[in-house]
């Protein structure tokens, strides 16, 4: 059992980043429930708790009593953490749904894994990215660093915007992968996230007997639901000023919403999501006519700013991590239906399922795929074959 | 009139007037003296009450009307046990001490589809109150069998003709087996029956952990009775020992109501439409596992 | 194309007859679109069915706002929400025997549909006449020429083992069914009075719910009511199983607070004083 929380330059893996995160930003109440490849993020915190009176862990029986624990534990005033993979997160799938309608600020980290059937264990973003309408604001990381610094930011944004946050690392590229990364002090980060102070007339307190989210006539119901979609576009300016903040108050470096790397002006462009747009960094030492884009907030989805940085791009390649049954993949669907005038060409591939690699070579396979094509809109995905 | 039954007239009603329930509703009965039970014994603690799916949804007002004098939490329809163990975390973690946390609890949120976050709950031993609100169908949704609905009773998914076979779930027993501090059946026909109600209602204010109150509620319209019928019933069902009125304070079985001349469970049964189907042959088997229910709680109270 | 509103309350059969209405105009060869209120339904509390009819395909799919006809099921008057539906010139089916005032600018017609659904002996489970069917009768004297033989194949067809006596009320229903002019001393409603409640804060961020339910006023549910005799001894049982909290004790004396009451009758059959409570019919 490690009681102590690593402090400085350290050597863990994104699972441990996050664990250490969560007793950073001061977190009350945390639910478990186990599942690869995210265990160890509980594991580790149940370690870290012992002794804590200050701090509620419970073991729940399932992920969707789970969400609701933490659920309503946030609904009666206390900041509260919870993670899972694959199965678990669609085993919530209601909760998920009634999280941001009920304008509860979680914070919740993914470790994206492949989903059944057939069984598979190893990452691809099936999970979270099937939950992309669920009104939560999904943020996806590429290192064990961005997921710690990610989890710092989401305790902000979600108890500003009431909303809840869903933190992406995809299983073992992350999770089981030790890294370098800082841990910030105590100190800093007691500065850089305040004390939690829900609305007074959203909390539940037992002296001021109100019912929540009780049945509304229709015209009431849709209002509730324009605000929860109204609060997530607001949430874009909010990303930005906290990725601003945090930059500034950590010495450190945090993207936003999108991460470009390569040539600003060049007519290739690249996107993509989680470690694939990592990988993808590396294309750009050998093409100087290329802009690789990876796209960190998801929901709400970065629309004008990735339109104005594609606006001069002809040749667009987009690569999803899960798939697109009967449909491009999700993020096909959402950086092809951009108006983009110039684009020439545009391709959606589809590859990594499963823990099937994405390396250079299969991304250089994707831009010349993209480049010798002559459609420029997707009508289907392209699946990645099988050795390139 | 006896001073206790005067106090309990006096009392504030925290289901408020106003509120939608169905004419003659059991359970609208029931819960205000849960309420007021609670509140009688322990008047400094605030009641929150959770409630999955329900009727109750309902009940507890049309948004923004709220039906109640206490706070209410609603959930999806499996989660109000872990729900509850969330709220009772963050009363801890705020310091609020004098905080009663109360599932309000149907049948088929209870027996079936939230009933691993009810065994769990009770596993962890969380300083709450369950109570079952056990109507024997799924009646907000227009009288569908549950894990609880007894064999013989027409519902919509077990038409008269292939009424629901096999038994209803012995919640009591089954919490009980996970030998939390105190499980108690409930039900509300007459004044000394109220007297056995209160009386376990503030059993369960006073006693720590998980407590399981399970409370027998008619339904006219899914039992299929005249609305002036519903406590009547209620009385029925235990003189007939069709629901046994029993606790099991930390371990220790007691039968509470013993009715001197037990009826024949058919008195029970030939008042409700959902009955009115069975033949004699079905009635004497009813009566057979009726008999045998009620030997085996005895003989957990004598052990 | 037509639009109708049926309304009555939870446990009268309101759905059930507007689903035997739709099949009696699809028998007569219309198109026709049927739908509950998309709410759950309580005993005794107000419920609403909606019915389209054309003689071409309906692909209007939402909620019937306003209506053609207006059929109550109840055996009680319409409430002014139900009436200010009804467009100029519409048509309002009542259960009833008496004149009903003549309030506006629409006609008129009613049937003794509870008095035709005693004599067939079609009762509720509480023993109340269900009117529902001989209304139909109503019905389809005033809209469908030559319908009385469908709406007996729909009846038949929806009913089952109680076809027999409910084929029969909606053929009295059909009979017996009189159109009634204005007379003199009829007073217009007004409009005004008839407008929606619009809920004055603006859009709400959060829905917490903090109004008293105690403004909504259930006793307009029932349909019988508990009245207390100078037998009464005060004793309170009645109040502790009452269901609406709508009996108290003051000055030593019960009083029903008549706002709430929904008439179960659960006071009458606890009482354990003799001629303490009887249960009356609600006036109109």
């Amino acid at each position: 059992m490690i009681q102590t929380l690593p402090r400085g330059r350290v050597v863990m893996t994104a699972n441990e980043a996050a664990a250490c995160a969560v007793m950073l930003a001061r977190v009350q109440a945390i639910g478990c429930y186990p599942i690869t490849p995210q265990t160890l993020i509980v594991e580790r915190l149940a370690d870290l708790v012992v002794g804590r009176d200050d701090i509620e862990y419970a073991n729940l029986e399932s992920e969707h009593s789970m969400f609701g624990y933490v659920i309503a534990a946030a609904r009666a005033g206390v900041r509260t953490f919870t993670a899972t993979s694959s199965q678990g997160l669609l085993y919530a799938h209601e909760q998920l749904h009634r999280a941001s309608r009920e304008r509860v600020p979680l914070v919740v980290v993914n470790v994206n894994r492949a989903v059944f059937a057939p069984w598979s264990i190893e990452p691809d973003l099936s999970d979270s990215m099937s939950q992309r309408d669920t009104g939560w604001i999904q943020l996806y990381c590429s290192s064990a660093q961005e997921v710690l610094d990610s989890i710092l930011c989401a305790y902000r944004i979600a108890e500003t915007a009431m909303l809840p946050v869903l933190v992406c690392a995809e299983g073992f590229l992350l999770s089981h992968t030790s890294e370098v990364l800082e841990i910030p002090d105590q100190d800093a980060v007691d500065a850089f996230i305040p004390a939690l102070h829900p609305p007074q007339e959203w909390l539940l307190d037992p002296s001021n007997p109100r019912v929540f989210s009780a049945l509304p006539e229709p015209k009431d119901y849709f209002a509730f639901q324009r605000d929860v979609a109204e609060a997530l576009d607001d949430a874009r300016g909010l990303i930005e000023t906290v990725a601003s903040e945090f930059t500034t108050h950590f010495q450190r470096e945090k993207v936003a919403a999108l991460e470009l790397v390569g040539n600003p002006e060049a007519d290739t462009a690249l996107v993509a999501i989680g470690t694939i747009g990592d990988s993808a960094q590396e294309l750009v030492a050998d093409d100087d006519n290329l802009l690789v884009v990876r796209v960190h907030t998801y929901r709400p989805f970065p629309a004008a700013e990735l339109a104005s940085v594609l606006a001069g791009v002809s040749y667009l390649s987009v690569v999803d991590r899960a798939p697109g049954f009967g449909s491009l993949g999700p993020l096909g669907n959402d950086v092809l239906s951009l108006d983009l005038k110039r684009v020439k060409a545009a391709a959606n591939f589809i590859g990594g399922l499963g823990g099937a690699d994405v390396t250079p070579a299969t991304l250089r396979w994707a831009l010349q795929h993209t480049r010798s094509s002559t459609q420029s809109g997707g009508v289907a995905p392209v699946y990645v074959p099988e050795g390139v | 009139m006896p001073a206790w039954l005067d106090e309990i007239v006096s009392e504030d009603t925290l289901l408020l007037p106003g509120h939608t329930a169905c004419a003659g509703c059991g359970p609208a009965i029931n819960i205000r003296h849960v309420l007021g039970g609670l509140t009688a014994a322990a008047p400094e603690s605030k009641i929150v009450l959770v409630v999955p799916a329900s009727c109750w949804t309902i009940i507890a007002g049309v948004f923004p009307v709220n039906a109640f004098g206490v706070s209410v939490h609603l959930t999806p329809f499996a989660s109000a046990a872990a729900e509850a163990s969330g709220i009772k975390a963050a009363m801890r973690l705020r310091g609020i001490e004098d905080s009663t946390v109360v599932v309000w609890g149907g049948d088929g949120s209870t027996a079936d589809i939230g009933f691993s976050g009810v065994s769990a709950a009770a596993e962890r031993n969380e300083d709450i109150i369950y109570v079952l609100n056990d109507n024997e169908a799924y009646m907000n949704t227009g009288v569908q069998k549950s894990g609880a609905t007894p064999e013989g009773a027409w519902t919509t998914t077990t038409p008269a003709g292939a009424t629901r076979t096999g038994q209803k779930k012995d919640l009591a027993r089954i919490m009980a087996a996970h030998g939390i501090p105190y499980v108690a059946t409930l039900a509300l026909g007459s004044v000394p029956m109220l007297r056995d109600f209160r009386a376990k209602v503030t059993r369960a204010a006073e006693v720590e952990g998980f407590r399981f109150l399970h409370i027998l509620g008619g339904c006219p319209p899914g039992w299929r009775y005249p609305t002036a019928q519903t406590t009547e019933l209620a009385r029925l069902a235990v003189e007939s020992h069709y629901f046994p009125l029993c606790e099991c304070d930390h371990g220790e079985w007691r039968i509470t109501v013993r009715p001197k001349h037990p009826l024949p469970v058919g008195d029970f049964l030939e008042t409700q439409g959902r009955f009115s189907h069975l033949a004699p042959g079905e009635i004497d088997s009813i009566q057979t596992h009726v008999d045998e229910r009620w030997d085996a709680l005895a003989g957990l109270e004598t052990s | 194309m037509k639009e109708m509103l049926l309304v009555g309350r939870g446990g009268e059969g309101v759905v059930l007859a507007s689903q035997i209405l739709a099949e009696t105009f699809a028998r007569a060869g219309f198109f026709v679109q049927s739908f509950p209120e998309f709410t759950a339904e309580r005993r005794g509390a107000p419920i609403s069915a909606s019915l389209r009819w054309d003689e071409s395909p309906i692909h209007r799919r939402y909620k019937v706002r306003d209506c053609d006809v207006l059929v109550v099921v109840s055996s009680s008057p319409p409430s002014p929400q139900a009436l200010a539906k009804l467009r100029p010139g519409g048509l309002v089916l009542l259960n009833r025997e008496t004149r009903f005032p003549h309030t506006g600018p629409f006609d008129i017609a009613r049937v003794p549909a509870a008095r035709i659904a005693q004599r067939h002996g079609i009762l509720s489970s509480e023993g109340r006449p269900m009117g529902n069917v001989a209304v139909l009768g109503a019905c389809v004297s005033l809209l469908i020429p030559d319908g009385l033989a469908f709406l007996e194949q729909a009846v038949a067809s929806r009913m089952g083992a109680k076809a027999g006596a409910n084929v029969a009320a909606a053929r009295d229903g059909h009979e017996r069914c009189t159109k009634q002019h204005a007379a003199a001393g009829d007073t217009p409603v007004e409009a005004a009075s008839l407008a929606q409640v619009v809920r004055s804060s603006g859009t709400p961020v959060f829905a917490v719910s903090t109004t008293d339910s105690r403004g909504n006023h259930t006793g307009t549910w029932s349909l019988d009511r508990p009245l207390i005799a100078v037998e009464c001894t005060a004793c309170g049982v009645c109040a502790l199983f009452c269901p609406e909290g709508a009996m108290t004790k003051s000055d030593g004396a019960m009083v029903i607070d008549y706002l709430y009451c929904k008439g179960c009758g659960i006071c009458e059959v606890v009482c354990p004083v003799r001629n303490a409570i009887a249960m009356e019919e609600v006036p109109a």
